[in-house]
């Protein structure tokens, strides 16, 4: 399943990510031990936290028996490939569809500074504009070349969702659209 | 007694909301109504939103927007409810669930008690049952049968708001700890359970009871409110908390406001409520779906809900 | 037995045009709805219901069925075009079915889920119509202790699912545990685990699970090849071209008839999970495709291969029919789609329940009727949506990325309406490109997320009913011991079959270094 390439660093190695593992394991353990509901006990003599210290136990075992197993000095083919930016672009990725969920539906996660930000840009709640934005965006950073037939494809796409989803009869947040549609609720 | 005052306050709440028609005129409400059920669509309670959202207009003069938002046992649609404005356009079908699961939390993200009653539109009849020819088919036989401590404990299985009218009544008795209660997530698995005789006894709602009645004793009715005619047909004579003299558990389903809403507009709220319950098509829907209309308007249902809460603070334990 | 006035009246209520319209338009936006990663057949059924308020009994059970049967298997064309599950259910499906889309046999994989799906769903609805008494009948032994065993012995079937490397597949499967237990305890409803968030008081959802693990996993993934391999995107996206193609590799009939095993596994364990409430398609999925995998090692499912396509698809359509078996019985509802379906009947005035059979028969006849005919409207519909969902996997990935990042927003979103969700999906999506690289496989965290939780719950009631008695618990009754029983058989083959599949994995590995070594020289 693995490739042995010696050329692969320590850390891309199951026994170096299992090492990191093993570290997180013990924050996850430590910070369960310092935690007052894990020993609450219940009326059937439980305790709450038994499960979730029998998981997080299992969890420490089998990471263990990567760090020391017959495989420890294989890296998966993937684990090898993936560089530091690689994982800062994946992150990236799903903070964009964060900032794009937060604007599109005018979330604001019972945050006032959240809120606060929201009401100073136009716009937000707008399915169909952020949308579209994202879309377009996306494909554009991705590569899609010339940048028009990135926001077409963004346009039409945005719109077929929304058309599906009122077809249905799901809410999607009103849109400016919607309203001249007259299908969007107040 | 019990009984006497929650229909008395009913009875005055109908009487208000049939013969008020001078907050019709006012120009409250002046938009949409936002519907907010706190769960995902398909429950018992989007049901109900569902039906009583289909004539809004009709009544309202402006439509029912109904919006789930569930999630965390009804608790996140609670939350999104008070983060609307308190203009008495949003409102949310509360049952007891998100009301559980606050005084359950240890940080809940509201005070279930800081909230203003519109209306109560049902109220569910925690009905206990039993199989047929046990010394504890009936309320007497069964109170009978767990003050002899020489009897096993008997368990009772049901979800946690509808276990806690039998509780209730026989933690008034002091028989709470001669009976082990078995919480289900839903009714389902605990009548699953009942009728393949895993557990004793499991405590329903009216309209798994009515289907039960034909094989199963109908033990008790752990609210103070009678069975409509139908369900009456069904099971008979079944006693209720009124009758055997105890302090009732009636488990609501009401329209919730926000707690800083004006005073005025959480009564015309109650009041439309009453008017949109009367109309002949919701009454037909809700009558097929088995279920029972209580109208209670906003005065009647905020006293009943201080008492309900009471309750189910004082009986929770049993659970922990 | 069979009442033939009433059979004939529920014939001509279904074959008319007005009801069969309705099986069509339920179907279409069934398979469309499942298609849509987040949109489940629950919401599909639940926005619909209100429509069947004025419908006459025939128009409304087909509509509302015709959607069920859409949709479970709707969730299976996104699993395989974009390896993005449309619904729980298809996530098992994601494992053979985009292997085979990524080798160019997206057609073959999606013909085999349809047919896979239809077939059976037909013969499960077959064994609901004549044996539903039965069936409830038998559902009703298990227990808190019965189905505690049963989900160990589920449980057990992780061995097959866990992957080369074992102690990944069982890092996976307590992170499963893990995430399981954050929510309510099982007896108490304390929250737990819940990082003193209130929000997740109620536990972690599937949908948004599924969909971070799966899709985003998968997209993320997507991404950084597409910026690793930069020179690779022209011609990547030339051959994503081409999988669709008319001349796409079809399915034969031989292909079809050589899954006859992993269809009938299907069958059984999905007919089995179905009419036990609670569990629910995505278990029967899972198990089936589970157990298809370790009875016939020398398929290699998991690498691609029709038949796991089959196993998992099967089994998820398969509890279709036999979902309603505890409604029709007792009227019980056993899952949230059953419950739908029973307040449709209601609200036509046909309350579920034992006597139905007696009180209304025209609409138990229609009912059934329409179980039977919506398979092969399914079977039509179904498969022309799959060319034309299809047809979006021609897209570049740089146009399809966004596209499905985007659904999935709005999929783990509508779920429920929960901000929250699309956290939990964001957060889920991380781990699910840590899960990729390090090739821990996802099966087992599904499973446990799945089934730890119901065990747990059932082995704590059980105690609770027998007053803390382990013994009593654990040993419950017959069918307790003998699924106790076949745990302990289980462990002990699936331990000797692993042996024996370490060495032939060795071998393989073995020849193909051999392989890949030549084809370098050569190069």
């Amino acid at each position: 399943m693995a490739s042995s390439d010696r050329s692969v660093g320590w850390l891309r190695t199951n026994q170096g990510v299992a090492a990191c593992l093993v570290v997180a394991m013990l924050a996850l353990l430590g910070y369960l031990l310092s935690q007052d509901w894990v020993y609450q006990q219940q009326r059937d003599g439980f305790r709450l936290g038994f499960f979730t210290m029998v998981s997080a136990l299992v969890m420490l075992v089998c990471v263990g028996f990567t760090l020391i197993g017959k495989q420890k000095d294989q890296a998966t083919p993937e684990m090898a490939r993936m560089r530091g930016s690689d994982w800062l672009r994946g992150i990236a990725a799903l903070l964009t569809m964060l900032v794009y969920y937060v604007l599109a539906w005018d979330a604001h996660f019972s945050q006032d500074w959240v809120r606060a930000i929201l009401d100073v840009i136009p716009f937000t709640g707008d399915f169909l504009i952020w949308t579209v934005v994202f879309l377009t965006m996306g494909m554009a950073v991705l590569g899609v070349r010339p940048i028009t037939s990135a926001i077409t494809a963004g346009v039409i796409v945005s719109f077929v969702i929304f058309g599906l989803f009122l077809l249905i009869g799901i809410d999607l947040p009103q849109s400016v659209i919607g309203q001249l549609l007259g299908t969007s609720a107040a | 007694m019990k009984l006497m005052k929650l229909t008395a306050l009913a009875a005055m709440g109908a009487s208000l909301a049939f013969a008020a028609p001078a907050f019709a005129d006012s120009d409250y409400p002046s938009g949409t109504i936002k519907t907010i059920v706190p769960f995902g669509a398909g429950g018992g309670t989007d049901r109900w939103a569902r039906v009583m959202s289909s004539v809004g207009f009709d009544v309202f003069g402006h439509g029912m927007h109904v919006q789930n938002r569930g999630g965390a046992g009804g608790t996140i649609g609670w939350k999104y409810m008070m983060d609307q404005k308190a203009d008495g356009h949003a409102i949310l079908m509360a049952s007891p669930t998100p009301v559980m699961a606050a005084l359950i939390e240890k940080n809940p993200p509201y005070d279930p008690a800081k909230v203003r009653i519109a209306a109560y539109y049902s109220v569910m009849k925690p009905t206990l049952v039993a199989p047929k020819g046990k010394p504890y088919s009936t309320w007497a036989g069964l109170v009978a049968y767990l003050k002899d401590d020489s009897n096993k404990k008997l368990t009772i299985g049901g979800t946690m708001t509808q276990l806690l009218g039998p509780a209730s009544l026989l933690a008034q008795l002091g028989l709470e700890k001669r009976v082990i209660l078995v919480p289900y997530s839903g009714t389902g698995k605990a009548v699953n359970d009942y009728l393949g005789g895993h557990i004793a006894m499991v405590n329903v709602t009216t309209s798994t009871a009515v289907g039960l009645a034909d094989k199963n004793a109908i033990v008790v009715n752990a609210s103070s409110l009678e069975y409509n005619k139908k369900a009456k047909a069904a099971m008979g004579d079944v006693p209720n908390a009124t009758t055997l003299g105890l302090t009732p558990f009636n488990p609501p389903r009401f329209v919730a406001m926000h707690p800083d809403t004006p005073d005025e507009q959480v009564v015309a709220m109650g009041v439309k409520m009453g008017e949109l319950l009367n109309t002949k098509s919701v009454k037909r829907l809700i009558g097929k779906l088995g279920e029972d209309i209580v109208y209670m308007d906003s005065a009647a249902s905020e006293a009943a809900y201080k008492e309900v809460l009471a309750e189910a603070q004082k009986y929770l334990p049993l659970f922990q | 037995m069979i009442n033939m006035d009433a059979l004939y009246e529920a014939i001509a209520l279904v074959f008319t045009w007005h009801t069969l319209m309705w099986i069509a338009i339920g179907v279409t936006i069934g398979v469309g709805v499942g298609a849509m990663p987040g949109l489940t057949a629950t919401t599909g059924i639940a926005l619909m219901l209100p429509l069947t308020f004025t419908m006459d009994q025939a128009a409304a059970l087909g509509l509302l069925i015709g959607l069920y049967k859409g949709a479970i298997y709707g969730g299976s064309i996104s699993a395989i075009s974009f390896a993005t599950p449309g619904t729980s259910e298809a996530a098992a499906t994601v494992f053979d079915g985009h292997k085979l889309m990524t080798r160019g046999k997206g057609k073959k994989a999606l013909l085999i889920a349809l047919y896979a799906s239809v077939t059976a769903d037909f013969l499960s609805d077959v064994i609901t119509i004549m044996i539903a008494p039965m069936l409830a009948l038998v559902a009703l032994k298990f227990g808190p202790s019965e189905r505690f065993w049963l989900m160990v012995l589920a449980v057990c079937l992780l061995g097959a699912l866990s992957g080369s490397h074992f102690a990944k597949g069982m890092l996976s499967a307590a992170m499963g545990l893990f995430i399981g237990t954050i929510g309510a305890d099982p007896v108490s409803s304390v929250p737990r685990n819940t990082f003193d968030l209130w929000w997740l008081g109620e536990g972690i959802h599937l949908i948004p699970l599924v969909v971070g693990i799966f899709a985003m996993g998968a997209m993320l993934e997507k991404i950084v090849e597409m910026s690793t391999v930069k020179q690779k995107v022209q011609r990547l996206g030339g051959t994503v071209k081409g999988l669709f193609s008319m001349g796409g590799e079809g399915l034969s009939l031989k292909e079809y008839l050589s899954c006859w095993k992993e269809m009938s596994i299907g069958l059984g364990v999905g007919t089995f999970v179905g009419m036990l409430p609670g569990l629910g398609s995505t278990v029967g999925a899972f198990l089936s495709y589970g157990i298809a995998k370790q009875a016939s090692p020398e398929k290699k499912i998991g690498t691609g291969k029709i038949e796991g396509v089959a196993a998992a698809e099967a089994g998820n359509n398969a509890t279709v029919g036999p979902t309603l078996v505890p409604l029709l019985a007792f009227g019980i509802p056993g899952s949230a789609v059953a419950a739908l379906i029973g307040a449709a009947l209601m609200l036509q005035g046909a309350t579920p329940g034992p006597r139905m059979f007696e009180l209304f028969p025209t609409v138990i006849y229609s009912l059934f009727l329409i179980l039977i005919l919506g398979n092969f409207f399914n079977l039509g519909i179904g498969r022309v949506f799959a060319f034309v969902y299809a047809k979006l996997g021609e897209l570049p990935p740089q146009v399809l990325v966004p596209i499905v990042m985007g659904m999935a927003v709005i999929g783990a979103y509508s779920y429920a309406n929960n901000e929250w969700d699309v956290l939990v999906m964001l957060v889920f999506g991380i781990i699910g490109l840590f899960m990729r690289t390090f090739r821990i496989p996802e099966a087992p965290l599904i499973i446990t997320f799945l089934l730890a939780p119901q065990a747990e719950e059932n082995l704590r009631r059980g105690l609770l009913i027998n007053e803390g008695d382990w013994v009593a618990t654990l040993m419950n009754s017959p069918l307790a011991i003998g699924l106790a029983i076949a745990v302990v058989a289980l462990t002990y083959i699936s331990t000797r079959m692993r042996i024996s599949e370490r060495m032939t994995e060795i071998a393989d590995d073995a020849e193909a270094a051999e392989a890949e070594a030549k084809a370098e020289k050569t190069s």
